[in-house]
């Protein structure tokens, strides 16, 4: 953790809502599915960034997979995020950004326990147009566990050519979704809109997470 | 003092009362046969204490799901508050029903049997003020989770302060030297939107209990979680002084009724500075000791004191 996130800690003392978004940038996303996950990541940013309490609260990081596997923003809160710019190459390591991804919460758990932060349940949520090319067995695994035992939410979106069988396989609790082309940007925005509505709950609510109608194919 | 002369400089104006705002009728003295008495002793305690409703449920057309009550006795008081759950869809009945429950026992055992002669006996009377709590959510015959409420309860007696916390809320004990703490803990799950409610299997294993010597305590206040934001730096896990400094200065100050306490304290918990923090319902409720003075006449010593009934 760096000093300046230390700061960002001690002043600002709502509690957390973290979110790491998991997003395939394997060549095949080239064009404009990578152009449009870009777009929509932004609009994500804006959104999130018109909520006076949301951007306070909620912490963004950020993995790309494409070839390797880069943090390409770490946890941050929402007032403090810049959206990254994606770029499509190389293969899809799912398996490992999953991994990363339940290790960077875990030390993010640490921190704001050190920190003495409350905190929202994280959400990883995963967009991918393809199928894992390394070992994912291992890490879809240790997510049933993680989810199993309430320490993360985890939603997989598949963009057109994706292996829905086998993103099943991974994403147990919560069937993937499959994302009406190419509403990148309404997906995004329904995201912020969650983790607006996780970000506002209180003690005691249960959220209520907007309709998906307007991207998600309702499976038939 | 910020927060006195904002209680001041408030002018009434009947269009900041919220009527969900205003308090609940402090419930009179159980005994029915206890003579009119110009003077309440309550052990030398004086209370002030409302519920007021969150702009979120003016908003949404919900009403205040925060209940509480102040129970005056002859030799202390009984302050309880509930903060029904945002997912129950009675909500603010459960609240009622759990205090009333919990008020029903404490009330009726420090009558039938006097105080506890130990601290032991005190954490007893807790633990049955908790049942009595569940038994009286359960008697609606509801699903009980749609009845989720959670619940404080502080009995100050004699010379003993008793605490019984579950779920959220803070209970803020203000010592001689005007020194502030939390008398117990809030059981909370690992995440900021989880709680255990009187309803919840594990109500009375995680519920935070204390029984302690009165005499150090000057001030005692419980609110919900809804004033947390406003009242307690959350990070250190400890309630404000700027804060809470000035309300016990405030309610202890003897110029102002009681009646205008309330009302002032009611148009501080609705007001803008609080409503842009926070959006839940709110509830505060304060006992302070009184004066010297009354403290001579009505306070600490046996409840028989002739004097008592000047």
């Amino acid at each position: 953790m760096t000093q300046l996130d230390e700061i960002q800690m001690a002043v600002n003392p709502e509690p957390r809502a973290p979110c790491v978004l998991l997003l395939d940038s394997s060549y095949s996303m080239a064009g404009d599915s990578i152009a449009q996950l870009n777009d929509g990541l932004r609009a994500f940013e804006e959104d999130l960034k018109g909520d006076s309490q949301a951007s306070q609260r909620v912490e963004v990081a950020v993995f790309s997979f494409g070839g390797t596997v880069d943090l390409m923003q770490d946890f941050t809160v929402v007032s403090a995020f810049d959206a990254p710019t994606l770029m499509a190459s190389g293969n899809t390591p799912m398996g490992e950004a999953i991994d990363r991804a339940l290790d960077l919460i875990e030390d993010r758990k640490a921190t704001y326990k050190r920190a003495n932060l409350n905190y929202f349940r994280p959400w990883v949520f995963l967009v991918t147009d393809g199928a894992p090319t390394d070992e994912w067995q291992a890490a879809a695994d240790r997510l049933e566990r993680e989810e199993e035992r309430g320490a993360v939410v985890f939603f997989a979106v598949g963009v057109d050519g994706a292996d829905f069988e086998l993103l099943a396989q991974i994403s147990r609790k919560r069937p993937p979704v499959k994302l009406l082309n190419p509403r990148f940007k309404e997906m995004f925005l329904w995201l912020s809109q969650s983790q607006k509505q996780v970000s506002a709950s209180r003690p005691g609510d249960q959220v209520q997470l907007p309709s998906s109608d307007g991207w998600a194919e309702v499976p038939t | 003092m910020r927060l006195v002369s904002a209680l001041l400089d408030m002018v009434w104006r009947r269009s900041a009362w919220d009527p969900e705002g205003i308090p609940e009728p402090v419930a009179k003295e159980a005994r029915p046969s206890a003579p009119p008495r110009r003077h309440r002793p309550t052990g030398g305690w004086r209370t002030v204490g409302c519920s007021v409703r969150g702009t979120s449920h003016r908003a949404a057309g919900t009403p205040c799901e925060d209940v509480s009550t102040i129970v005056a006795l002859e030799r202390g008081l009984v302050l309880a508050v509930a903060d029904g759950a945002g997912s129950a869809a009675w909500a603010r009945l459960g609240a009622t029903r759990a205090i009333g429950g919990a008020c029903e026992v404490a009330v009726g055992r420090l009558f039938r049997d006097g105080a506890p002669a130990d601290a032991e006996g005190w954490d007893r009377l807790l633990i049955e003020c908790l049942q009595g709590a569940r038994r009286a959510v359960e008697a609606e015959g509801e699903a009980v989770h749609e009845l989720a409420s959670t619940l404080l309860v502080a009995i100050l007696y004699d010379d003993t302060l008793a605490v019984a916390q579950v779920g959220d809320g803070w209970v803020v004990a203000e010592d001689r030297e005007g020194g502030l703490r939390a008398v117990t803990r809030p059981a909370k799950g690992e995440y900021f939107n989880e709680t255990v409610f009187v309803t919840s299997s594990s109500y009375l294993e995680s519920a935070s209990r204390s029984v302690e010597p009165a005499e150090e305590v000057t001030g005692l206040a419980l609110l919900s979680d809804g004033l947390e934001m406003v009242a307690c730096e959350l990070a250190a896990g400890r309630p404000h002084a700027g804060f809470f400094g000035p309300l016990f200065a405030y309610v202890r100050d003897p110029s102002d009724s009681s009646a205008v306490k309330c009302r002032a304290l009611v148009r501080l918990l609705d007001s803008e500075q609080v409503n842009c923090r926070t959006s839940d319902d709110k509830t505060l409720l304060v006992a302070v000791r009184g004066s010297r003075l009354e403290n001579q006449v009505s306070g600490f010593g046996p409840a028989q004191d002739p004097r008592a009934d000047r």
